[in-house]
């Protein structure tokens, strides 16, 4: 049994499928291939298949990893042209090879956010992105979990688990590099800190564009 | 900026916002996607609900993949929105469009919706409005697009006939490919619309609405249809004389979003040769034709192979009624159990589930067992001709426990004809017996109980059918009934599940309609009535005010019941079954009296006479 680990781009058309039909599909995808994949053993068999890193419905992603197992050795262009045409529109495997780290080494990911107005408003948010990002704290009301089953909203201060890498402003659109905290430990959804955003600049956007472009362990690395 | 990018933008704003947007966007593994400039003919096939119901439509997959077939032609999905997207579509100005090119379909050369069910007529309506098209066929004057319909419940489209422009009868495969050849050339020699249709109205199979003249009584009935500009007085349905030769798909388009049906389909056989006299579905698509084991097989694997999907199901109106049901298990059970794939097979019926069957059958599945037994006692079993025997119902079950079933599912109807308080009791009474006996059973899993689930249906009287001059219930009829249905079962391991009567009422006036009710359509539509085939969606009491207003009663269509010489709204469209036959069995049925089925012994119902080399070919199967 040889673990291999599947990096993609899911872009376009793709970034709309829900985490659990995109899992479905992904396997779908696998058995179509006809790649020999490892199933589980016991009553009920089926595919190994886990996805490091759920992303939020409507987001692209260009870091994307999965990790299957297989019953035999096989290189990895193979893999990459056996399993390429059986994958929906708006995925693209970028690279296969051997998981070096575990999903829980993950820590930071980039994301690309793109803010596009109809009228006017871009100016309005970035003077607000800027205030934001000198506040000391940005306290927002985050869900939790207390206890089995049980979620309450708690205020937590997100300021440290964000970093503006970039900011570019256009006519009418607004594109910030933000890198957040995420991983099983600690994780900040961009939708959190979007939405604080917003209300600083008290505007909201039109059109919003997000893609996770790099995830990344404690040292900053690309996850592989 | 292009239009289809525009198009892109508009949804990236939306989509976010709806439930499940992943129906909305196309691009599944299988989906064909062609350069306009490469086809000469471009197909909108449009299904009436939402797309988890239409993605596990196997018709549909068989068209689509037929078309696409084609290298000229080039066959895209559509699918009704739900509510929160219709209300964004129309917000933003986004047009009905196909999923592959994600093109507005008011462009497409021609949009063809299938007919399933009577209650989907409204958002036919909705998406040729949502398309951004007239809905009244009189109102779109030019070739383009064309709106065809086909399916099920085209066998009397006349609630219809104002919108759609021509109808195809019957099996689709071959007659729609001439209808799009016919349409190609009109496209090309640049024909006028009436020029086509009158065209096409020469094609065996195709209706065209416009081109017959109906008069009526002065008691509402039907008082003669006439055809106009050499139409032919009969349209006669469409069949595939050999299903083994014919196109199936080798690949389906695999939904993105969890579809009802969500597996490999493989259709074993088409027709029923049971003659069951309530099932609409056993006369319009006689006669029974099976498939070699062979071809099912190899179409089984192909699927598998193209879709990954891990189940396949054995899919007909009765397919333990294929004859050679066990080699095919063979030779399937010999790679799916390798491939770890699932089998399974819906619609078993009691009567034929010998021993060896049950043990192979145990081999591909064990959750529920479902039966159709559709009426409590054997004397209205004996007026439906469903031909069962209690006591072949209880040895099955016995079976089935001693396999280790716990719960079984059973399927009847109320208000079947001349059911009487007591036949209403015999549905519990029947239920409580298969209770017993799994107590009766030495071996049952021990700590587990027993479950049975009494589903019980409203009867619609269809056209084509023996029933067709039947009444229906009224609703009070109804609600009494299934109150004395609750009330005679004595025990928790019961569960009695019964349908909307509201809604079944609503079905006998559609599916025995005239073509006056296409007025009624228009206004019920204009007054919010879509997606009815859900139950939050479904107002009796817009249609009833619709009906009022339009003069129309209700029960003219669903609770009269029609001589045997009354003119029917779809009585110029020709099913094979002859009206000689279905007066026949409904006299039998009136006599308590049974029909064997085809397999032993033809009754003439006339189907055979559809085969091409005409009329005598007996035994039909
Ligand atoms: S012609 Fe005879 S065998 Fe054929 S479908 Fe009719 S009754 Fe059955």
């Amino acid at each position: 049994m040889i673990p291999v680990r599947i990096f993609y781009r899911k872009a376009g058309r793709a970034k709309y499928l829900a985490h659990l039909d995109l899992m479905r599909s992904v396997s779908r995808a696998i058995k179509r291939s006809g790649l020999p994949v490892w199933y589980t053993q016991g009553f009920n068999p089926h595919m190994y298949l886990t996805f490091s890193l759920p992303l939020s419905l409507g987001y692209e992603g260009m870091w994307e990893t999965v990790d299957i197992r297989l019953n035999e050795e096989i290189c990895s262009e193979e893999i990459i042209s056996r399993l390429s045409p059986c994958l929906p529109a708006g995925f693209e495997i970028f690279r296969v090879s051997t998981p070096v780290q575990e999903p829980s080494a993950i820590e930071w990911a980039d994301y690309h956010v793109e803010l596009l107005f109809d009228e006017e408003g871009a100016d309005r948010m970035s003077h607000a992105l800027a205030r934001l990002m000198e506040q000391p704290e940005i306290l927002v009301m985050k869900k939790a979990k207390k206890g089995p089953g049980r979620k309450i909203l708690k205020e937590v201060d997100i300021r440290p688990m964000v970093q503006l890498l970039e900011q570019k402003e256009g006519e009418n659109c607004l594109d910030m590099t933000l890198r957040l905290r995420t991983g099983l430990s600690q994780n900040l959804n961009p939708s959190l800190f979007l939405d604080a955003l917003y209300k600083e600049a008290e505007v909201e956007p039109d059109l919003v564009r997000i893609a996770r472009v790099a995830v990344l362990d404690d040292h900053l690395h690309p996850f592989e | 900026m292009e239009e289809k990018q525009l198009l892109m933008e508009k949804l990236d704003r939306i989509l976010p916002k709806v439930q499940k947007p992943a129906r909305y966007i196309g691009g599944e593994i299988g989906s064909i996607v062609k350069s306009p400039q490469d086809v000469a003919v471009r197909f909108a096939f449009c299904f009436p609900d939402l797309y988890e119901i239409g993605m596990s439509h196997l018709g549909m997959k068989i068209l689509y993949s037929l078309i696409n077939s084609r290298p000229d032609f080039w066959c895209e999905r559509v699918f009704a929105p739900d509510m929160d997207m219709r209300d964004c579509m129309k917000e933003q100005g986004i047009p009905l469009y196909g999923l592959e090119s994600l093109e507005p379909i008011k462009d497409f050369d021609m949009i063809g919706f299938t007919l399933q069910y009577e209650l989907s007529f409204t958002t036919i309506l909705d998406m040729l409005d949502l398309a951004g098209l007239p809905v009244r066929s009189s109102q779109r004057k030019e070739l383009y697009p064309i709106v065809i319909a086909g399916g099920p419940c085209a066998c009397n489209p006349e609630p219809l006939a104002d919108f759609i422009d021509l109808f195809v009868l019957g099996e689709g495969e071959e007659v729609n490919l001439e209808l799009m050849d016919l349409y190609k050339q009109a496209k090309a020699e640049g024909w006028s619309k009436e020029a086509f249709l009158k065209a096409a109205s020469q094609i065996q199979g195709i209706y065209v609405p416009s081109l017959y003249q109906v008069a009526y009584n002065p008691d509402g009935t039907v008082a003669s249809i006439t055809s106009e500009e050499g139409a032919p007085a009969k349209v006669t349905k469409r069949i595939v004389a050999d299903l083994d030769c014919i196109f199936y798909p080798e690949s389906f388009v695999v939904p993105a979003v969890e579809a009802v049906h969500d597996r490999a389909m493989v259709e074993v056989l088409r027709g029923c040769a049971r003659g069951c006299r309530f099932c609409q579905a056993g006369f319009i698509y006689r006669p029974f034709r099976e498939k070699e084991p062979g071809t099912l097989n190899s179409y089984g694997k192909a699927l598998c192979d193209s879709t990954g999907y891990d189940e396949i199901s054995l899919t007909s109106l009765s397919t333990s009624d294929y004859t050679r049901l066990e080699p095919l298990l063979d030779t399937l059970l010999d790679w799916t159990e390798k491939e770890k794939v699932n089998l399974s097979l819906p619609s078993l019926r009691v009567d034929n589930f010998s021993d060896s069957l049950a043990e192979k059958i145990t081999r591909v599945r064990k959750s529920g067992l479902t039966f159709a037994p559709e009426a409590g006692t054997q004397r209205i079993r004996d007026v439906i001709n469903k031909n069962i025997t209690e006591e072949e119902i209880l040895r099955t079950c016995t079976m089935a426990f001693e396999g280790g079933y716990t719960s079984v599912k059973l399927y009847f109807m109320l208000g079947l004809p001349t059911e009487t308080m007591e036949d209403v009791e015999g549905i519990a009474q029947l239920a409580q017996k298969i209770v017993n006996l799994y107590y009766e059973n030495p071996n049952k899993p021990k700590g587990k109980g027993v479950n049975v689930t009494v589903s019980a249906a409203g009867f619609v009287p269809k056209p084509f059918t023996p029933f067709e001059f039947e009444p229906q219930d009224t609703i009070e009829q109804f609600a009494a009934k299934q109150r004395h249905l609750v009330e005679s079962v004595r025990t928790k391991k019961i569960s009695v599940k019964y349908h909307n009567n509201k809604v079944s009422f609503l079905e006998a006036v559609l599916a025995r309609g005239d073509r006056r009710l296409c007025a009624a359509m228009e206004q019920a539509w204009r007054k919010g009535c879509v997606l009815e085939g859900w139950d939050e969606h479904f107002s009796l009491e817009t249609w009833l005010e619709t009906l009022a207003e339009c003069g129309l009663d209700p029960a003219f269509y669903a609770n009269r019941r029609r001589s045997f010489e009354e003119v029917t709204p779809w009585s110029h469209l020709d099913y094979g079954v002859t009206k000689d036959f279905l007066i026949r069995e409904n006299k039998k049925a009136h006599g308590d009296r049974t029909t064997p089925n085809c397999l032993l012994q033809c009754s003439a119902c006339g189907a055979s006479g559809l085969y091409p080399d005409g009329e005598g070919r007996w035994p039909c199967p």
